[in-house]
């Protein structure tokens, strides 16, 4: 067997094997570096940063696209990462100021919060074609797309409340007024509660999806931030930026059953595994909890600000 | 007819730009040769920065350090600050607030904390650090509204403070 012949296999093994690997990776944007940390959840390091638009906020891994979609709101613009290669394929063009961002749980579509122009841009996931334009809210932010795709959550942050589109219709069809300022937005994995968290009023509206009403108020710290979820729907964790804690909350109670350190100014949170990924925009990091008792496994650096708004772990 | 109508168009998406720039952030530290509870002790007064700071003239707070209080800077060149304190513990040796108006500061939605801990091998650090936005919340900024300009402000205002508490305390 030739040199050449033996390096190649190796190097096919380990595309081959990290290709195949359960671990799920976290993609956090960096909003001063204008760049992505790659985090390999398996080995707590990061293993690629990819240069991508100007202060990407926004994030979206969609593995059934096999992409990860970035927001970057001052270069009016979205970047489309490869799962695979971990490489920028395209640049699309999205509005004027490009935050939240979800994509289909088919993977067919992309749904884009245009801040500056009130709307909720649609986008093909494959063609990366705009679709449509759906009007919405003053300040739209956090987007959810539902689990059966028919419908889109928009927090527009300045009406103090939440729009649903209709994915179908392509129009906003209704609004539920919640607490002051909802910037980011979580949905129970089985769609039926849905979290937005007020960021001046310091709680969480939950918003029952088939009634659509408000049916808790959640008193959390100062200035929530980021939602996530365990992967069975039971706990919900909620990064409050100013308190610089992670409240814990029973989403069947609707209470909070714990509060734990979340670093300094804590933005972006998903849950991979026993683990809950709880990113530092003032320490440049992620820390890694213990999904159990909330106590810090690990800590990883990543580029400068990191934001990591979205869902932005992928799913093994 | 059609320029108010752009006119009308163009104010409206200025009081929707509300969130529009960038986070921005400055950490400054210091060692102080001096016990962490001395120079806390120096600090730690909600009402009382002009103790410590060169740049304030004058501390008015309506609840001292209690959480919830309003404090009033009058500065020696002139203009005022507002602030609201929004943690403090002494068993940490910090405190945390915010700017409700921040005076002839060029920045928005200013938030900071300063702490006392001790330094590896004696001594203290003291750090400062602050999230905010630049002044000017529309694209497009004048170069005294921009980000560098709320970045360079803010680090003059730390630099200049810890300095003159690094001055006072290791005086002999």
């Amino acid at each position: 067997m030739s040199r050449h012949f033996r390096l190649l296999a190796v190097a096919l093994w380990l595309v081959y094997s990290a290709g195949a690997s359960a671990a799920p990776f976290a993609y956090i944007t960096n909003q001063a570096s204008n760049d992505v940390s790659v985090i390999d959840l398996a080995r707590d390091r990061v293993i690629a940063t990819i240069p991508v638009g100007k202060s990407p906020a926004g994030v979206v891994v969609s593995d059934r696209a096999g992409k990860v979609f970035v927001s970057n709101p001052e270069s009016k613009s979205i970047s489309v990462i490869d799962l695979a290669s971990n490489r920028v394929i395209d640049s699309i063009d999205a509005g004027r100021g490009p935050v939240g961002i979800d994509a289909a749980p088919d993977g067919r579509r992309l749904y884009v919060a245009d801040w500056y122009a009130n709307a909720l841009l649609v986008f093909d996931a494959a063609t990366h074609r705009r679709i449509g334009e759906v009007p919405v809210g003053k300040a739209p932010a956090g987007v959810a797309v539902a689990p059966d795709g028919t419908l889109i959550y928009v927090a527009n942050r300045d009406d103090d409340s939440i729009g649903i589109v209709d994915a179908a219709a392509l129009r906003q069809v209704a609004s539920v007024e919640v607490g002051s300022h909802p910037f980011a937005l979580g949905l129970t994995p089985d769609g039926a509660k849905l979290f937005a968290l007020n960021v001046l009023s310091n709680d969480v509206s939950v918003i029952d999806t088939g009634t659509r009403q408000v049916i808790s108020t959640i008193a959390v710290g100062k200035s929530p931030y980021g939602v996530a979820f365990s992967a069975d729907g039971a706990r919900a964790w909620v990064t409050n930026q100013h308190a610089e804690t992670v409240s814990v909350i029973d989403t069947a109670t609707l209470r909070v059953v714990d509060t734990v350190a979340g670093g300094a100014y804590p933005e972006g949170i998903a849950v991979a595994g026993g683990r809950v990924v709880v990113v530092s925009w003032m320490d440049d990091c992620v820390h890694l909890l213990d999904a159990k008792n909330g106590k810090r496994l690990a800590t990883i650096d990543t580029g400068r600000n990191p934001r990591g708004f979205g869902r932005f772990v992928t799913t093994p | 007819m059609r320029v108010s109508l752009m006119a009308a168009l163009l104010l409206a998406c200025s009081v929707a730009w509300a969130h529009g720039p960038t986070r921005q952030k400055v950490t400054e530290s210091v060692t102080i040769k001096a016990a962490p509870d001395a120079v806390w002790a120096k600090v730690k007064d909600f009402g009382a920065m002009q103790g410590w700071h060169p740049a304030i003239e004058n501390t008015a707070a309506d609840q001292g350090s209690g959480v919830g209080s309003i404090r009033t800077l009058t500065l020696k060149g002139g203009g005022t600050i507002v602030e609201e304190l929004e943690s403090y513990s002494d068993a940490d040796r910090k405190f945390s607030y915010r700017m409700t108006d921040p005076g002839p500061v060029p920045v928005n939605n200013y938030s900071s904390t300063l702490s006392v801990k001790p330094a590896d091998g004696g001594g203290s650090v003291v750090e400062w650090r602050g999230a905010f936005y630049r002044k000017y919340m529309n694209n497009d900024p004048p170069p005294e509204q921009n980000d560098e300009a709320a970045v360079k402000a803010i680090t003059g205002i730390y630099q200049f403070g810890l300095g003159n508490l690094k001055a006072m305390l290791e005086k002999k």
